[in-house]
C-alpha cells in the first residue's frame, strides 16, 4: 500500500511540475511567433484538423484574457475543458470526495453525446464551407 | 470477499450493483488524450467509454466492464503514441533548424 501510495505522489508531483512548466511556456511563448512547440502529427501529414487543433494558441490566448480570439482557434478546447474541469473538481469537492477525480457523473445519454460531440467536432471543422469552416483554427 | 459462487440469487445481484459503482467509464481521459495527443486512437477510446455507461444502464455489466477494458487500453496506447510521435516531432524540428542554420551561415 505505501509503495503505491508514494508512486501515486510521485506520478501526480512530476504531472504538476510538468504542467506547470507547459503553462509557464505557453504564456510566455506565443505559439505563433515560436516553433519550439511539436506540430500535430496528423495536421503535418494529412493537413487535417484534429479536434485539438489550435489548443496551444487558444490556451495562450486564454491565459492573456483573449476568450474571442481564443474560440477562432479551438471553440470547443476554449469552451468545454473549463467547464469540464470545474464539474469535476465540484463533483470531487462537493458531491462524493470519494470518487476518482476523472469519472464523470452524469447519464449514459449525456456521457454517450459528449464523446459524439468531440468526434463530430473533429470532423465539422474539415469541412471547407461557412458554417464549419468557423470551426478550423482561423 | 468469499471466492465460489454467491449461494443465493438475491446476493448475485447486490454483488453486481457493487461492480456498477467501480465500472470507470474514461470517458474523461478518452477526451482529453483525443485533444492532446492529436491522434486517432483516442477516437476508438471514446467510442468505446461512450459504450460503458449504455451498457452499465442495460444490466450488462460483463459488456460495462469489457468496454471499460478496451477504453482503458487505447487511452495508453493513444497516450504512449502521442508522446513518441511528438519527441520524434521536437527532436526533428530542433534536427531541421539546426541544419538550416548552418546553410545560412
Amino acid at each position: 500500500m505505501r509503495s503505491k501510495n508514494s508512486k501515486v505522489k510521485w506520478v501526480v508531483s512530476a504531472t504538476v511540475v510538468a504542467l506547470g512548466i507547459a503553462i509557464g511556456l505557453v504564456y510566455w511563448f506565443p505559439p505563433t511567433e515560436y516553433d519550439f512547440y511539436p506540430k500535430c502529427i496528423l495536421y503535418q501529414t494529412t493537413g487535417l484538423y484534429c479536434p485539438g487543433c489550435g489548443g496551444t494558441r487558444a490556451a495562450h490566448h486564454m491565459m492573456h484574457g483573449r476568450l474571442v480570439e481564443a474560440c477562432r482557434m479551438n471553440i470547443f478546447a476554449t469552451l468545454f475543458l473549463p467547464s469540464l474541469f470545474l464539474v469535476l473538481a465540484w463533483q470531487k469537492l462537493v458531491v462524493d470526495p470519494k470518487k476518482s477525480f476523472f469519472t464523470l457523473n452524469a447519464s449514459p445519454r449525456i456521457q454517450w453525446s459528449l464523446g459524439m460531440a468531440v468526434i463530430a467536432f473533429g470532423i465539422a471543422r474539415n469541412i471547407p464551407l461557412p458554417p464549419f469552416s468557423w470551426l478550423a483554427p482561423h | 470477499m468469499s471466492s465460489g459462487m454467491p449461494s443465493n440469487p438475491y446476493s448475485i445481484e447486490t454483488s453486481q450493483q457493487g461492480v456498477s459503482g467501480k465500472v470507470p467509464n474514461y470517458l474523461v481521459q478518452s477526451i482529453l488524450v483525443t485533444l492532446c495527443c492529436c491522434i486517432p486512437f483516442g477516437i476508438v477510446a471514446i467510442v468505446y467509454a461512450a459504450q460503458v455507461n449504455t451498457k452499465l444502464a442495460a444490466n450488462d455489466f460483463v459488456g460495462a466492464k469489457n468496454s471499460s477494458d478496451q477504453a482503458k487500453k487505447w487511452c495508453w496506447i493513444g497516450l504512449g503514441v502521442g508522446l513518441v510521435l511528438n519527441i520524434i516531432a521536437i527532436v526533428a524540428q530542433v534536427m531541421l533548424g539546426v541544419a538550416a542554420q548552418q546553410q545560412g551561415m
